[in-house]
């Protein structure tokens, strides 16, 4: 029989050299050089973590100057002023004596940084490469990812881009100022010529090394759920996080390559005066430069955003994997429609490959250019409508628990859906000849990332606390730190709707003061945003601190599941050992049998052989019944 | 629970006709070499007999596209995989040809010749 | 612990994982350089006409390289069915001779193909005085065949003239001593010197020598100033090509199989006719900038490989004790690997070389 024959081969005969765990691991190789899925994933969790509050933190600068500009940042602007002027750079200077006041150049550099810092050092880290490296393998039931050295090479090359990255701030000229987007020719001419290892060229060399760690980790991903999955595990079996993780994987393995391609190519222009992104004739401060032309600014953007906008997918889909599986379990049913899930992944997928222009609208583009693009755009709000609307209806008629992953994920709903629903005008370029660059556009795409999947974050930290640590996160404060958070995170981005129909524009360093007499009604908004964003940062401490003090002071759980939850990774010992799974693992059926008339309890686990067979615990092998396909 | 003292041999050890079969699969090899040295050949010599730009392209890249079928299906074996690899491929080609695609029609579908560099 | 089907195929996909894997690499590197060749049609579609140069790739040498490649894809299989059929010295040779079939490629590349590029120079002339320079560039006679126009002279660089009054004197003649510069003529007391070059980086680092200060009492090195632009180029001797000795002569209308060679016949090129000049760098053109680049990153790639080839040549055998057919999927799949590396540059080498 299939899965016996499978099982008996695992034993004897496919021993690649793996991990030998006869002897004990010394400390840096159980904790720092680690192969361990869980471990890599930890470390993730913590470095990408990291980054979200020091990009929260170069957002807050940024805020006090839309809010008081030119006014020195209290308290600590002198601390600031030292530390980021270092490498000889102007980010901060002084007014009246006083130092700590955020220059234009500053601004920008905060600007570009921060964009740079949340999505490639924040976000996917911890979404993709921290959940994803935890969770996923649990959930097939496999005892590791595929590669587990690869793995670990994965996440220490991530961690020397995340230093690269850092130490731009710190090089001569300061780091990169030309928006996380680096548009050619400004990002090539910016701080060219003195120095080498100038910001912007560091910048290029810190995102290749962060692409190359992504490619590998992507293709740990997809081998694993590929490979790697228990018997009785097929495809329609598996948990919808998986699929997420699965297709988020597909997006990085193919998008992230040109990024990589014009990454070299950017820096070519910038080391070696080559013409690949700089136009014939260019001027600079009365001035020919001295590149020779030829090239085009447009391939530049062309081939930035054939990745950036997969990768804002990739910075969506395992948070709604997340939402769906904290769903399922909080509502005690099935989701509803999880094969139109699946299929709606897979069509967001492939369509996130042709809309990328779709940020170009103003490059003078033709029309059937621009027709293909606005097309392509506004189908692909169909399966993202499918998502959103797939998890709703799996709310109705539920048995609803908000504890407090529930409150994050039911909140990340309609939140999603403001920034989705905002996106539509933007499809088309008649609106966006008058939205692009404003407020509008930074309101729609924080909707989607902030209150979107950085909620989705925490609800799944909140959820997976418990397998990892042992203990659960106090939940009181946990529902503050929701209620807080949801409030704040929305007076900060709700009025760039406002602002940007006024037509404030993006990366304005001071707020738009100097051109007050056209936007006089809605510029008090920036106060308003502002103070609800330092109130935010406030409150993230509550949950800084919960997270920290529970790893010691915790609750603890009081079973291996504590959230009666049907998939596999509640299967473990609490937190799972090195191998994950102390028994057999294979799988009876799917993901979310919540509620099963005529079962003795209301959810049942994936693996937990069926009542007739009367077997034991571990299921021995041989005996195992012919799984459906 | 993992045995390493001894190395489980995994196949058995090849027999006679295993061998013979392999010389056979040597032989063929070869013999995709030397196609593969003709297809090149020809891709040289058509790039030098075609008339105009546009004919040249196309059958220069067609004669290169032939040579690269070989490497693929014979040597890299893929005629011999199953539907996951094929699949992969197919998402990647479909991807690559989109890049091009729209990399033309972005070249060629613009607005009062913005695009072009100007000596 | 272990972690299934490292060697054997898990049934339902056919697949061991690392075959899998460097599948899915080797998707992501058809991105990687699909991306490159993307900007390739980009680039060239927005080039005007006769902006972008052909026939100045040597196609013997090219057609060679493939071959090549090619045959090591044949040996890297023919090495991979040995160790199959647990001949391991059979292995070991078919190993040896793709690895030095790889070399030899990078060998040809390095040694040969790039030096000569970087030992050529080129000057774009302005449009307007493209009849100034007719004899050399012949675009009445192209314009006439309906072919686009030629820009470029090129050839190689043996002297220019500079204009050194505002230059940084002991600097420069430090540069002249050093880099082994011959003052051919001097005149205006020192400030128009023709020079003898060696090769164009010497022309470009007269064009980037620095100018004189103009404030030397002043201490702090950050706040010195210097005249601008320091030297300035005047002229350019250059022994011509073929195509730019005698550019009416339609043999040269088209490019040719056999590269074509250096002239006896030289040139003076006066700078203020000049739109760009260069040796045939990255920075030289788009076709250029985009050749190095992608040959460049192919040949990173071949290194690549060559590297974990030899890494089994001398210690494959260890594992191929413990376990040979883990071997034989390494090999394998590192054989996949260059395979891939082969298919790139069997487009590569039409791409830029042929057409």
């Amino acid at each position: 029989m299939a899965t016996a024959e499978i099982t008996h081969e695992h034993h004897d005969h496919d021993h690649g050299h793996g991990h030998d765990d006869h002897h004990e691991l010394a400390f840096w190789e159980k904790y720092i050089f680690s192969q361990d899925h869980k471990v890599i994933g930890i470390q993730y969790a913590i470095t990408g973590l990291a980054f979200l509050f020091l990009g929260f933190c170069l957002m807050m600068l940024m805020r006090w100057n839309l809010a008081y500009p030119g006014t020195p940042v209290p308290y600590i602007g002198k601390f600031l002023q030292a530390f980021f002027n270092f490498g000889g750079s102007h980010v901060f200077t002084d007014k009246d004596g006083v130092p700590g006041v955020l220059t234009a150049e500053g601004y920008n550099t905060f600007g570009a940084m921060h964009g740079t810092i949340m999505v490639f050092f924040g976000v996917v880290p911890v979404a993709v490469a921290a959940f994803g490296n935890f969770v996923m393998p649990l959930q097939v039931g496999a005892p590791d990812m595929a590669f587990p050295k690869l793995n670990m090479a994965s996440y220490w090359t991530f961690f020397v881009s995340c230093v690269i990255m850092m130490s731009s701030f710190f090089v001569a000229g300061g780091a990169a100022k030309s928006g996380w987007t680096s548009y050619a020719p400004l990002s090539v001419i910016t701080d060219n010529g003195q120095h080498f290892f100038s910001g912007q060229t560091v910048w290029l060399l810190g995102m290749v090394f962060n692409i190359t760690g992504s490619l590998l980790g992507s293709i740990n991903t997809i081998a694993t759920a590929i490979q790697l999955r228990a018997p009785g595990l097929t495809w329609m079996r598996l948990p919808f996080f998986v699929w997420t993780q699965l297709v988020t994987a597909f997006l990085l393995l193919l998008a992230f390559p040109p990024l990589e391609a014009a990454g070299f190519m950017q820096l070519m222009d910038r080391a070696f005066d080559t013409s690949f992104f700089m136009p014939t004739g260019l001027i600079v401060n009365g001035h020919l430069t001295q590149w020779n032309g030829g090239g085009s600014p447009l391939l530049w953007q062309h081939l930035f955003w054939f990745l950036a906008h997969p990768e804002v997918y990739v910075l969506i889909l395992p948070a709604i994997g997340m939402v769906a599986e904290i769903i399922a379990n909080n509502t005690r049913k099935p989701l509803y429609g999880y094969k139109a899930m699946v299929g709606g992944i897979f069509v967001l997928g492939f369509l996130s490959f042709v809309v990328w222009a779709h940020h170009m609208y103003m490059t003078g583009m033709g029309t059937k250019v621009a027709g293909f693009f606005q097309t392509t755009t506004v189908m692909i709000s169909i399966p993202s409508v499918i998502l959103v609307t797939a998890l709703l209806l799996s709310l109705w008629g539920g048995s609803i628990r908000f504890t407090t992953p529930m409150l994050f994920a039911t909140a990340f709903l309609p939140m999603f859906g403001i920034g989705g629903l905002t996106g539509i005008p933007l499809a088309f370029n008649a609106v966006d000849l008058y939205l692009h660059d404003t407020y509008y556009v930074i309101g729609h795409f924080h909707y989607v990332v902030a209150p979107g999947t950085i909620f989705a974050i925490f609800a799944g930290v909140y959820y997976w606390f418990p397998k990892a640590t042992g203990r659960m996160m106090n939940d009181a404060l946990g529902k503050l730190h929701f209620w807080l958070s949801l409030i704040f995170i929305n007076g900060i981005f709700f009025p760039m709707f406002i602002q940007g129909m006024a037509g404030v524009h993006r990366r304005w360093f001071d707020g738009g003061i100097q051109y007050e007499q056209i936007i006089t009604p809605v510029i008090y908004w920036n106060k308003f945003m502002s103070v609800s964003a330092f109130l935010l940062g406030a409150v993230q401490f509550v949950f800084i601190f919960n997270f920290f003090a529970s790893i010691w002071r915790g609750r603890k759980v009081p079973n291996d599941n504590p959230w009666d939850a049907t998939t596999l990774e509640w299967d473990t010992p609490t937190p799972p050992p090195h191998g994950n799974f102390i028994k057999e693992i294979v799988v009876y059926r799917g993901p979310y049998e919540y509620s099963v008339p005529g079962a003795d309890k209301d959810f049942t686990p994936q693996s937990e052989p069926p009542k007739a067979e009367k077997l034991p615990t571990t299921a021995p092998i041989g005996v195992t019944p012919a799984p459906a396909h | 629970m993992s045995d390493h003292k001894e190395p489980a041999v995994q196949t058995p050890e090849p027999s006679a006709g295993d061998v013979e079969a392999f010389n056979k699969h040597l032989k063929g090899y070869i013999k995709i070499g030397l196609i593969e040295f003709v297809f090149t050949v020809a891709t040289v010599w058509i790039s030098f007999m075609a008339k105009s730009m546009g004919t040249k392209i196309i059958l220069t890249l067609l004669s290169a596209t032939g040579n690269a079928v070989l490497v693929a299906a014979i040597l890299m074996h893929l005629k011999d995989e199953k539907k996951t690899i094929w699949k992969v491929l197919f998402f990647t080609g479909a991807f690559l040809i989109v890049l091009f695609f729209l990399t033309w029609l972005a070249r060629s579908d613009e607005i009062m010749g913005a695009l072009h560099n100007h000596h | 612990m272990e972690i299934p089907h490292t060697v054997t195929a898990r049934p339902d996909t056919g697949l061991y994982n690392a075959k899998l894997a460097i599948w899915l690499f080797l998707a992501s590197e058809v991105m990687l350089f699909g991306g490159l060749f993307s900007a390739y049609v980009f680039l060239r579609m927005g080039a005007d006409d006769g902006y972008w140069p052909h026939g100045l790739l040597d196609v013997p040498i090219g057609t060679l390289n493939t071959f090549i490649l090619v045959s090591s894809s044949i040996t890297i299989v023919l090495a991979w069915a040995s160790l199959k059929m647990r001949q391991w010295a059979r292995h070991k040779l078919y190993l040896g001779i793709t690895i030095a079939l790889g070399v030899l490629f990078l060998c040809i590349k390095l040694g040969y193909e790039y030096p000569a590029k970087f030992k050529h120079f080129g000057v774009f002339i302005k449009k307007d005085s493209w009849s100034k320079y007719e004899d050399y560039l012949g675009n009445d006679h192209l314009k006439e065949a309906g072919l686009p126009p030629r820009p470029e002279i090129s050839g190689h660089l043996h002297e220019v003239e500079i204009d050194a009054t505002d230059a940084d004197r002991p600097l420069l003649d430090n540069l002249i001593k050093r880099r082994d510069l011959v003052v051919l003529k001097s005149e205006e007391d020192g400030k128009r010197l023709t020079l003898k070059v060696n090769s164009p980086s010497d022309a470009e680092a007269l064009r980037n020598a620095l100018g004189a200060i103009t404030n030397p009492e002043e201490q702090d090195p950050a706040k010195v100033q210097r005249k601008e632009p320091g030297v300035k180029m005047v002229a350019f001797e250059m022994a011509l090509d073929e195509v730019n000795a005698d550019p009416k002569n339609p043999k040269f209308d088209y490019p040719s199989f056999i590269l074509r060679g250096l002239t006896e016949k030289t040139a003076t090129i006066h700078a203020e006719d000049v739109d760009w000049w260069s040796a045939f760098y990255p920075k030289h053109s788009a076709y250029f900038a985009v050749y190095f680049l992608i040959t460049g990153l192919h040949g990173l790639h071949v290194l690549g490989g060559i590297v974990v080839f030899t890494y089994f040549f001398f210690f494959g055998h260890k594992i191929y004790r413990r376990n040979p057919e883990q071997q034989a999927n390494r090999i394998e799949v590192v054989g996949l690997y260059w395979h891939f590396v082969d298919l790139v540059w069997i487009f590569v080498f039409p791409i830029f070389y042929l057409l």
